[in-house]
């Protein structure tokens, strides 16, 4: 038997110890931070946020990373700097409120050479334990397969809230979009699903059930959600969407609305009131006061001007001529009724167009999209993130946060201390989510790509992530659980004038 | 038995026993002739097909690749099928390694279920019917949603014929465990084959106790366990797969989800053929299935049947006559669907000249044969002088489904025709259904490296470098990416990249490809390149629009500045000169002289003094005595009509 341990001593040993890596003994410094995807230089990351896995893009044989903060240091060997969660964490725990230094070495032809280090500031505030956001191909009217997912941020563990393959393909598909959570917990959320066997999954106070919003009085079931943080109501806004394709810009597709309004549903009577539904105008995306009484949502005001065309293809005509406001009204819990109409950022004097307003938790800022004209920025490329001071109608863009492609579909945490975004500056198609550091001046750190198992899974990932919402908790249901209650009956919402 | 065997040394009497005689030797033979010559016609015949199935394929060294794949159950069978099919990029070893595989399926039954004499021949039953899952499809390639879908239940097959060899090694009671693992293990790997191999596994027990003469209650009791575990496996499964809609649960790894689709309602058959009857389709895999179950309970009829020559020969001559047959009726033969393959390899590689040549291999093509060779002739500069000297008309496609351009060629149509962002568009759009298949990446990369979007471009090409046949391709497309300079000096990107001199311009083309592009063709840019007016011009004369036409022959003089009017323009302008009237312009002899030739006015002539020969006689009845001038865009004009685009 201790032969056999001496054998194992004498090839094993040395063997395990090969496999560790090792800073070089002598290196040249290079005057020059490494290029590394995803980006990940001087960007502030929470305490609890999962390893941040990056690639080297520089030319080497090999490479040694060392990664320093707080008397904790770890080497990792390899192109891929890859650290397991335990040690990551380790290093987290260390640099909590510093940084984590990462210094690269790659041994070229000429010995090992050593770039310059750079740094991951380690944010003392910790971040919300979940995200959640749809996976969608950057398609243009086809679906297949699309799921609205929860990821875990402390790992990167990736789990299916609902997914719409569930149900049947058969005689149509399902189309799911725009879930949302009350005040980031998970007993009252909900999604939507298009079609065959479509309705609204509406979770109300721990209970699931699926939601016909679309009544008589309302131009469509329920889109672009907002749940009232105070109160027990959700804003929607209510769209007849179509899309149409360009033949060269690089933006590629315009999503407009033929017409738009905005709706709140009151899930306690099932009904349904107008908050605007003026027919010159196209309202979309509500989203509510931190008190929850005042509704903000974006507004263009479109008029007929050509009669020897139909109204879509004035639209398409027109497309840069739409150019959406950020309206408020304010809204009375005890009455129900809305108050009148208040411009609270007007775009179009700008000659641009602000879409999907988000206020922050602590109520004094919102963060809205703004691009030049349409409301589905997303799709284009000039749109950038901007906030704007609430109590002094100032606004400023988030310079450190954008990019000089589309940015959208932003979400605060539920402390305000974080924001998380949809960015397509990586390949300019797909939509990738960012995470950007918001300082108690409205201002935003430079933001990192989410990260994930290997530094190359956006290159092959297929898919763009959309509508990305943070979770103080998983959703507790399971997604074939959701699949029944989809073959279900709906509930059937009434139309009222006052949604008290 | 000694009767038989005397019988046997009997020597042969008479041309019947001789021809009794030979056919248990050609028993030997015949599977060696029959791999053989398959693997020459698909190598050769169906060559281009081969290259078209791997082009509609998607295999990539990735891990996330590999998880989205055992994310679906039957996920290990999508995966090394999906590996397998790449190898078609080279017909000749693609066929090679399918053929070997056939084969060793042929081998396996032959072992597996002892197999001896001619009755070896019946090894051929699950060989034709897996070949012919395969040689049936058509059109349905590009609708596929399976890109494994060619070697799925060959290698279902092949597992099933191993496992069989152990399973028959095994006492009862193991035997009961087997088809248990068999199916709670095998379903994720290999979706319904696993549970389908369960029954079989059950009904060999079955059928060889009571063959044996033993009790069956342990046999009995294993396909109790094994129609217990079919239920349960998928169900059990449905738990963990969030992806996956119960109802198709137990239909997992087969191609249920597509034949039987919403593909087939409302499309309309003006001509039937039983490739429209989409029931049809699910033959083969009846077949496979009922052949393989036949040989587990063969052991029921054993000793049974007469060992006698007779009897071979019977069973040799059924083979024999059944595979031909049955092959023959499930090989997917259309003119139109092959000529296009070709064309589409041909255009890959730049063979021009090839595409429009292919064209001629029918006498009634679909639209697709015929815009092919359009753009075809406008490439290599003939469209003035030959296009309308090919077939063309608009023939129905032969396929249960609607078939549209834009998930056959009309990618290729968007790329040539500069119209990048709807080849890309239509690329990501399929994608979507079908999976980046390597052809969507390639148009994609491609589209967006001439669009000026080199990290997009970037992004395919990645992709494609981590693909066995295509790294180099995508290598030399990061060349263009890397210094963009290059692309204006390059062939091969010339003719795109004049014909995208258009300004931007929101549209929608309701998947339809010619339509859109006959429509867009209409109107000129501000700064036309000679190319564009060309190929607006061509448009007109197709479109048989002469207000446009001579709109856009002026512009064609003074931008294209000919030498000589090439042939099809002349009678395209003598033609809408007669039919204008001087309605839209009035122009004297002198023009006409000055570009339409002697012979095209002779011809013209000729043509309307032929049509008085036939009076009240309707055009298509007419166009049988016009033979002559099949080569002239007169007969297009008057004669090739009602063309339907998809």
């Amino acid at each position: 038997m201790k032969r056999i341990y001496k054998i194992l001593f004498t090839f094993l040993l040395p063997a395990v110890v090969a496999c560790n890596p090792s800073l070089p003994g002598e290196s040249v410094a290079v005057d020059k931070v490494p290029a590394i995807y995803p980006e990940y230089a001087d960007v502030t990351v929470p305490c609890n946020i999962a390893p941040l896995v990056f690639g080297i893009k520089e030319e080497g044989k090999s490479f040694v990373t060392k990664l320093s903060g707080g008397g904790k240091e770890f080497v990792v060997g390899g192109k891929e700097v890859s650290l397991p969660i335990a040690e990551w964490r380790e290093l987290l725990d260390a640099g909590k409120g510093g940084c984590v230094s990462v210094e690269v070495y790659a041994k070229g032809d000429g010995g090992w050479l050593r770039f310059a280090p750079f740094e991951i500031k380690v944010s003392a505030d910790s971040i919300d334990p979940y995200i959640s956001y749809r996976l969608i191909p950057p398609s243009y009217v086809a679906y297949e397969d699309l799921r609205i997912c929860q990821r875990n941020l402390s790992t990167f563990e990736e789990s299916v809230i609902y997914c719409n393959r569930l149900v049947p393909a058969e005689p149509e598909g399902q189309c799911i979009n725009c879930h949302a959570y009350k005040n980031y917990k998970t007993d009252n959320m909900q999604f939507h699903m298009r079609q065959h066997m479509g309705g609204t999954i509406f979770i109300h106070d721990g209970e699931v059930k699926k939601l016909n919003l679309k009544t008589d009085s309302t131009i469509s079931a329920g889109v672009y959600p907002s749940f009232n943080p105070k109160y027990d109501i959700v804003a929607y806004s209510v769209n007849n969407t179509g899309q149409v394709f360009h033949t060269k810009n690089s933006n590629k597709v315009e999503v407009q609305d033929k017409a738009s309004d905005v709706i709140v549903y009151n899930p306690a009577k099932e009904t349904v009131a107008h908050v605007a539904n003026s027919p010159d105008d196209l309202e979309v995306f509500p989203c509510w006061s931190a008190d929850g009484r005042t509704i903000y949502y974006g507004s263009a005001h479109m008029e007929r001007l050509d009669t020897s065309i139909n109204w879509e293809g004035e639209l398409v005509m027109r497309y840069k001529d739409i150019k959406y406001d950020i309206l408020s009204r304010e809204w009375n819990p005890e009455t129900g009724e809305f108050g009148a109409v208040d411009t609270l950022f007007k775009a179009t004097a700008l000659g641009k167009s602000a879409t999907f307003p988000r206020v922050s938790p602590c109520g004094r800022y919102m963060l809205f999209a703004l691009a030049e004209y349409g409301c589905f920025h997303i799709w284009h490329k000039d749109a950038d993130l901007y906030a704007l001071d609430l109590r002094t109608k100032e606004y400023w863009p988030l310079e450190r946060a954008n990019s000089p492609f589309a940015e959208s579909y932003h979400a605060w945490s539920s402390d305000g201390k974080w924001i998380l975004f949809a960015s397509r500056r990586d390949d300019t198609n797909y939509s990738r989510l960012y995470i950007a550091r918001m300082n108690a001046d409205g201002t935003a750190e430079k933001a990192f790509l989410l990260p994930q198992e290997s530094a190359e899974f956006y290159d092959f990932f297929d898919r763009s992530y959309n509508v990305p919402e943070f979770m103080i908790e998983p959703v507790k249901f399971t997604p074939q659980e959701f699949a029944e209650v989809a073959k279900g009956e709906s509930v059937n919402v009434k139309y009222s004038s006052n949604i008290k | 038995m000694g009767k038989t065997t005397n019988k046997r040394k009997e020597p042969a009497k008479g041309l019947g026993d001789a021809f009794s005689a030979f056919i248990p030797k050609a028993a030997k033979w015949l599977p060696a002739v029959f791999f053989a010559g398959l693997w020459c016609v698909l190598s050769t015949y169906e060559q281009a097909l081969l290259f078209r199935i791997n082009e509609l394929s998607s295999f990539v060294f990735d891990d996330l690749y590999f998880k989205n794949m055992m994310q679906l159950p039957a996920g290990m069978l999508h995966y090394v099928s999906g590996f397998l099919v790449q190898f078609f990029y080279y017909p000749a070893l693609g066929a090679a390694i399918y053929v070997l595989l056939l084969y060793a399926v042929y081998r396996l039954v032959i072992k597996a279920f002892a197999l001896k004499g001619s009755r070896r021949l019946l090894a051929l039953l699950p060989v034709a019917a897996l070949l012919a899952s395969n040689t049936q499809l058509g059109y349905w390639i590009f609708y596929l949603k399976v890109p494994g879908y060619y070697y799925m239940a060959l290698l279902a097959t092949l597992l099933f014929l191993l496992a069989m060899l152990l399973y028959k090694r095994l006492n009862e009671p193991l035997r009961m465990l087997f088809v248990a693992l068999w199916c709670f293990a095998g379903f994720p790997l290999m979706g319904a084959y696993a549970l389908a191999h369960a029954l079989l596994f059950a009904c060999y027990s079955l059928a060889t106790a009571v063959a044996e003469k033993r009790r069956p209650v342990a046999a009995a009791a294993t396909l109790a366990l094994a129609v217990a575990a079919i239920v349960a496996a998928p169900q059990l499964y449905y738990n963990f797969y969030t992806t996956y809609a119960v109802e198709y649960i137990y239909g997992a790894g087969l191609p249920v989800l597509h034949w039987g689709s919403a593909f087939v309602k409302n499309v309309v058959h003006e001509s039937f053929s039983y490739w429209h009857w989409i029931y049809l389709y699910w033959v083969p895999f009846v077949v496979l299935m009922l052949s393989l179950a036949g040989f587990c309970v063969a052991s029921l009829f054993r000793g049974r049947l007469c060992k006698c020559e007779k009897s071979e020969a019977a069973i040799t001559c059924s083979v024999a006559l059944f595979v031909p047959l049955f092959l023959w009726a499930f090989w997917y033969n259309d003119a139109n669907f092959r000529i296009e393959n070709k064309q589409n390899k041909a255009m890959w590689e730049n063979r021009w000249n090839d595409v429009a040549e292919y064209s001629r291999g029918t006498s009634n093509p679909t639209r697709q044969v015929v815009i092919n060779k359009n753009i075809a002739t406008l490439k290599t500069g003939r469209a003035g002088t030959e296009m309308f000297t090919y077939p063309d008309g608009s023939s129905d496609i032969l396929a249960p489904m609607a078939v549209h351009l834009t998930q056959t060629g009309g990618k290729m149509l968007y790329y040539q025709y500069g119209k990048f962002n709807f080849c890309y568009r239509w690329c990501v759009e399929d994608a979507v259904e079908y999976g980046w298949r390597y052809e969507y990446l390639k148009h994609a990369a491609r589209c967006m490296l001439l669009s000026g979007e080199y990290r997009l471009a970037q992004r395919y090409v990645d992709i494609l470098k981590r693909t066995i046949f295509y790294r180099s391709w995508a290598e030399e497309l990061e060349k263009y990416i890397n210094d963009p300079s290059l692309i204006g000096k390059t062939n091969e990107f010339a003719m795109p990249l004049q014909l995208a001199c258009y300004p931007d311009e929101l549209a929608v083309d309701d998947s339809f490809v010619e339509a859109y592009l006959l429509k867009n063709f209409k109107y000129l840019p501000e700064n036309p390149t000679p190319q564009y007016v060309e190929a607006a011009l061509i448009s007109t004369l197709i479109r048989k629009d002469v207000k446009s036409f001579m709109f856009v022959f002026d512009r064609y003089l003074n931008i294209c500045k000919p030498a000589r009017l090439p042939k099809h323009y002349q009678e395209g302008l003598l033609l809408f000169l007669q039919l204008d009237k001087g309605k839209t312009v009035t122009v004297g002899p002198a023009f006409i002289d000055k570009f339409v030739s002697k012979s095209v006015q002779r011809r013209l002539e000729s043509f309307v003094a032929n049509t008085k020969k036939y009076p009240g006689m309707k055009e298509e009845e007419m166009a049988q005595y016009f033979d002559d001038f099949k080569d002239t865009y007169f007969y297009f004009y008057f004669f090739v009509r009602k063309i339907k685009t998809n």
